[in-house]
């Protein structure tokens, strides 16, 4: 899988291209040698997630799924979907694609670099979670644990919230409702 | 109502196509309204359970990593399902909290003695299709074996000290008020 997408530069706010592509071992090998250092430096909370063993497993297992942003072949974020297990709390009985993990890059994250090297990276990542909601005939259902540093981005989203959930760990629980046609350019719920 | 609105309405109830959802979602505008929103706050994306800085052997055997989170959040309902019975008030939030903690740290680094418990529940095909186990008797019965003795004394020992916490701030604030 390869689809050309456009991310914003954040120096000049330009538009350049990038690629949403299949996870893969350069992917690991960015987030090991250029990311981890930066995560732990300014002790995010994503520092000890280890994107190699997400690699492995995810090869091993059907239902989950990793993709990639890509700009000059670095890699700008990266994203595990699991597709069959998780349901919606929105709408009892129905399927959402769960975002299992996502996070961009250091040199994105406007709490380690101002202003950050690309915008747009995340948001990217979950878009295309919700396009493959739609192409599983889960109509746009997305839901995900928020870190609790994230939970203002998730809101901005317009998603909805269910609060904090004691099963997984008391992090706050958000999910996209159907993609309708009328949603805004951005996708978000009107 | 007309032709052309049932025509319409008609369509909204259709399912979006992958194709729409692409031109919707990634369409003009998309990027700018992206990066205002990025623009406005001070925070990252980051989603997902953390496990912690400590793969442990069972995590290592990579077809059961999967299950091994729907076992950790089923483990973590069960435990507060049970907790909730108890009785304890304000204690239940930190009861919980700890046993959560506990359930954590023996899926990291299980004892030996637990090893063939937890492989044979990860083992079990038919617990695993959902986002939680559903079967109770099977959890409950692990959770017996993953929590020992001094597990529940630490866990007694944090409802006690939320209690006391409890009863010594309602305690001053009866002095401020008789003050």
């Amino acid at each position: 899988m390869r689809r050309r997408i456009e991310i914003k530069r954040g120096v000049d706010n330009t538009n350049v291209e990038a690629y949403l592509v299949d996870l893969a071992k350069n992917h690991v090998d960015d987030y090991t040698n250029s990311w981890v250092e930066s995560l732990r430096l300014f002790t995010q909370e994503d520092k000890y997630w280890d994107w190699g063993f997400k690699l492995k497993y995810i090869s091993n297992n059907d239902n989950l799924e990793g993709y990639a942003v890509e700009h000059e072949n670095r890699t700008q974020g990266l994203m595990i979907i699991e597709t069959q297990m998780h349901g919606s709390r929105l709408n009892i009985g129905k399927r959402v694609v769960y975002v299992d993990g996502i996070v961009t890059a250091p040199t994105n994250r406007i709490e380690i670099q101002r202003p950050p090297q690309f915008k747009g990276v995340g948001q990217a990542l979950l878009k295309f979670a919700r396009i493959r909601s739609v192409e599983l005939g889960y109509e746009g259902r997305v839901g995900l644990h928020s870190l609790p540093s994230s939970e203002g981005f998730y809101e901005k989203q317009n998603m909805f919230n269910y609060g904090a959930e004691v099963e997984y760990d008391n992090l706050v629980y958000f999910e996209y409702g159907v993609l309708r046609r009328g949603n805004s350019p951005a996708g978000r719920n009107l | 109502m007309n032709h052309q609105q049932q025509e319409k309405d008609s369509e909204a109830n259709e399912p979006i196509t992958p194709q729409e959802a692409m031109d919707l979602l990634f369409g003009e505008g998309w990027l700018e309204e992206s990066a205002c929103i990025e623009d406005e706050l001070n925070c990252s994306i980051g989603a997902g359970l953390d496990w912690g800085n400590a793969l442990g052997s069972l995590m290592l055997n990579l077809p059961l990593f999967g299950r091994l989170s729907t076992l950790r959040v089923s483990l973590n309902r069960e435990v507060r399902l049970i907790i909730e019975t108890w009785d304890l008030g304000i204690g239940i939030s930190s009861a919980t909290k700890t046993a959560r903690e506990l359930i954590k740290e023996r899926l990291i680094s299980p004892t030996p003695e637990l090893i063939p418990h937890l492989e044979a529940t990860l083992l079990q095909d038919d617990l695993y299709g959902e986002e939680f186990i559903s079967n109770r008797e099977a959890l409950k019965s692990l959770l017996a074996v993953i929590l020992t003795d001094s597990d529940r004394e630490e866990i007694a020992e944090k409802v006690a000290n939320s209690v006391r916490t409890q009863v010594m701030s309602q305690m001053n604030f009866s002095q401020q008020l008789s003050a």
